[in-house]
């Protein structure tokens, strides 16, 4: 292409951007809209919810966490599609003391992972934060002592459902919003128990689902 | 004491991102971006975010140490 053209296009295209930069207002400054209006706002409504992040993410913006959690399960699909079969490794010899502190800390991490992905609506946590702990400890499991060990512990039928779980349990909270207070994924404010028990279950499914997620990515990566 | 505290662990931060870059071990390097992975958390931690340091401990430290591994055996001859 034409080199002046281009270096024009390319200033031309950098001065606005720079101004724009430089008309914003300065980082953190507490008059800007965000802390006026929107945190403002997420003050003012009602959540039963003791975690504020956990609110915005599954309450104010729980439509954003259902796109992103059908995205992650969308490239686990693309995964499994396009995996090329190549052979898997030979299995690991891992040292004996590699092997008794993995297999005497494993419980305990899958302990520890339940417990952050159900406590997750009212202290820091949730869905996420578990299912990377569970997932990574699949993957810790998978890189001592061997993919094939690791394939036993996932569980079998109910596999296909389990990866699913994240975008159904979005769903199956949305269709129960919708009966109680009308809007879809909307929260019922008036029967506190059920909406606890729709944001644990939502925590819980994206938990679960999200693990399984890493756990068939790391497999096929495996070629298993 | 707070900024103290901060600057020391940016300077830890600095470090531990130049030997990443720096060192000839692969699987010294994934370790080693697992130890920047927890400075970083600490410094969240620090900035009052539990939740954001919760997952870059479990996904930094984790998730990606693991992959890097599983990665590094795979194409190393």
């Amino acid at each position: 292409m034409n080199r002046p053209l281009a270096a024009a296009f390319a200033t031309g295209l950098a001065i606005p951007l720079v101004a724009a930069m430089a008309a914003l207002p300065r980082h953190g400054s507490p008059d800007q809209p965000i802390h006026t209006h929107v945190a403002a706002q997420y003050h003012a409504w009602p959540h039963e919810l003791g975690n504020l992040v956990t609110a915005v993410l599954l309450d104010y913006r729980g439509m954003d966490t259902f796109g992103e959690v059908v995205v992650i399960f969308a490239a686990l699909m693309v995964v499994l599609v396009l995996r090329h079969r190549e052979e898997p490794m030979p299995s690991p010899d891992p040292s004996p003391i590699v092997a008794f502190i993995v297999r005497l800390v494993t419980p305990f991490i899958a302990l520890f992972g339940f417990h952050v992905i159900l406590v997750g609506h009212e202290a820091p946590g949730g869905g996420l934060q578990g299912a990377a702990i569970l997932g990574g400890l699949v993957l810790l499991n998978g890189v001592v002592f061997g993919p094939d060990h690791v394939r036993s512990l996932l569980p079998g039928r109910a596999l296909p459902w389990l990866q699913g779980a994240g975008p159904l349990a979005f769903l199956a909270a949305g269709v129960v919003g919708a009966v109680t207070t009308g809007f879809a994924l909307g929260y019922p404010t008036h029967l506190p128990l059920l909406q606890e028990a729709m944001v644990v279950g939502i925590e819980f499914g994206i938990g679960i689902g999200g693990a399984l997620i890493f756990s068939r990515i790391y497999l096929a990566m495996e070629g298993a | 004491m707070s900024l103290v505290f901060d600057v020391v662990l940016l300077v830890l931060l600095l470090l531990t991102a130049l030997a990443v870059a720096r060192t000839r071990n692969l699987a010294g390097a994934a370790i080693l971006f697992s130890a920047y992975s927890l400075i970083l958390c600490v410094l969240w931690l620090h900035r009052g975010a539990p939740d954001v340091a919760l997952t870059e401990a479990a996904v930094g430290a984790g998730v990606t140490t693991f992959l890097f591994l599983v990665v590094i055996a795979r194409t190393s001859p």
